[in-house]
């Protein structure tokens, strides 16, 4: 999730410059549409391999929704609170917040104990 | 003890644990955090207690609308209430035959009684002004300046006619060629261009516009905005590289509770945001009822600034 938003914030500018406003759809498209689904994606994938586990509970686009909303809001939390820029945000994210994150995305979604009956 | 406590955490689980379950869970969550998103900022910002700064509080005043022997006098009240600009809309008459027009004598009127308070002034250049107009204008009056505003809200604005929208490359040229009648005056001052809400779907403008700009404004009307603007301001600077200022904030209504309740709240959320200044729109206004002269927001406004403000 930080390499997603480290790239979203890297590209805004680019995205904007694109044959406005479409650069900006697309932004918004891959910021909201995209980047859920694939977070999601990873997020069952990770599941179901250490867990050895099949399918899901939760839809994936609805749990990546769910797990990017947790990040954002997160983030907007410490930079408002706090004051501090994006980088530091990330390292605070990468370094405090990987394990809490980790476990919300353990309990937010799971898939059925192998095999399926 | 410790048996009752795991009970109910197993019990937790096994409910939690449920598709049905966990989709509801998961969707309410999804709705909480989004207004957490939302409100979150201006809820935090809005209730710090900060003591005095030197947030800059200024106002717009439509001298042009007032009699020539008012001026001097609301000049100074302006300054009295503690107000560190004064933003005022390019107004005169070029033909340098009617040097003595009475909109050039309110303009040497204004000037005078601003140098007297030593109050700043930010002169707002609208979008279609004349370029000979402007010239003479910085010409007579540009050294009194502070702050010149190229162009008002252009993401908005109309070209030809109403409703004709300027396109980006008319915005970017007919900015270039008001932006070099200005500079060629190399005068002391700092450049800047609000923007409405509206910039977010043309955000190219902001962009584009910045690299000849020393800070960028936001105006903001509305309490859907004023609760929302902390993102609109970060974004902005995100964008753009610049301090944002609010450069119109104000509300047009005849109940001047609600008008003082809107402006004070504005004004807390703003100095509480660190940001430089907010400028609030209009002083008087004879069109509209978004002026706060002799109506109680003009004491409330005041003894905010007293109470806030070095």
């Amino acid at each position: 999730m930080v390499g997603f938003q480290s790239w979203f914030e890297g590209q805004l500018e680019g995205f904007m410059l694109y044959m406005p406003p479409i650069g900006l759809a697309i932004f918004v498209v891959l910021m909201f549409v995209v980047e859920p689904i694939a977070l999601g994606a990873v997020n069952i994938v990770l599941i179901n391999v250490l867990f050895g586990t099949r399918g899901w509970q939760v839809t994936f686009w609805l749990n990546g929704i769910f797990l990017m909303l947790v990040f954002l809001t997160a983030n907007i939390m410490l930079r408002t609170v706090f004051g501090w820029p994006s980088s530091i945000v990330m390292a605070f994210d990468m370094v405090l917040l990987s394990l809490p994150l980790g476990c919300l995305a353990r309990f937010s979604n799971g898939g059925w104990k192998k095999p399926i009956n | 003890m410790d048996h009752v406590i795991s009970d109910i955490a197993h019990g937790v689980y096994n409910f939690t644990n449920r598709s049905l379950i966990k989709n509801l869970i998961i969707i309410t969550l999804c709705i909480a955090l989004g207004f957490t998103i939302v409100f979150f900022p201006h809820q935090y910002y809005s209730s710090q207690k900060t003591g005095k700064s030197d947030f800059q509080v200024g106002i717009h005043y439509v001298f042009e609308q007032d009699e020539l022997g008012q001026i001097a006098g609301q000049v100074q009240r302006i300054h009295d209430w503690g107000f560190k600009v004064i933003r005022i809309r390019l107004e005169c008459q070029p033909d340098p035959l009617d040097y003595n027009n009475l909109m050039n004598q309110k303009n040497d009127e204004f000037f005078a009684a601003v140098q007297r308070s030593g109050m700043d002034v930010a002169l707002v250049i609208m979008n279609l002004e004349d370029t000979a107009k402007v010239d003479y204008y910085l010409n007579r009056w540009g050294s009194y300046l502070r702050y010149i505003q190229i162009f008002n809200e252009p993401e908005l604005s109309n070209s030809w006619t109403q409703g004709a929208m300027f396109t980006d490359d008319e915005i970017c040229s007919k900015f270039n060629i008001i932006y070099d009648v200005v500079e060629s005056h190399n005068l002391n001052v700092e450049y800047y261009t609000n923007f409405g809400i509206s910039y977010v779907i043309r955000s190219n403008v902001p962009l584009e516009l910045a690299k000849k700009l020393d800070f960028v404004g936001l105006d903001i009307f509305m309490d859907a905005f004023t609760v929302t603007s902390p993102h609109f301001i970060e974004n902005l600077q995100q964008l753009t590289h610049k301090k944002v200022v609010i450069t119109e904030f104000g509300m047009s209504t005849t109940d001047h509770v609600a008008q003082s309740d809107f402006i004070l709240k504005g004004l807390n959320l703003f100095k509480n945001m660190r940001l430089p200044g907010c400028w609030v729109v209009y002083w008087n206004s004879a069109h509209d009822s978004y002026g706060i002269r002799d109506t109680s927001t003009e004491t409330a406004v005041g003894e905010w600034i007293a109470a806030n403000c070095n």
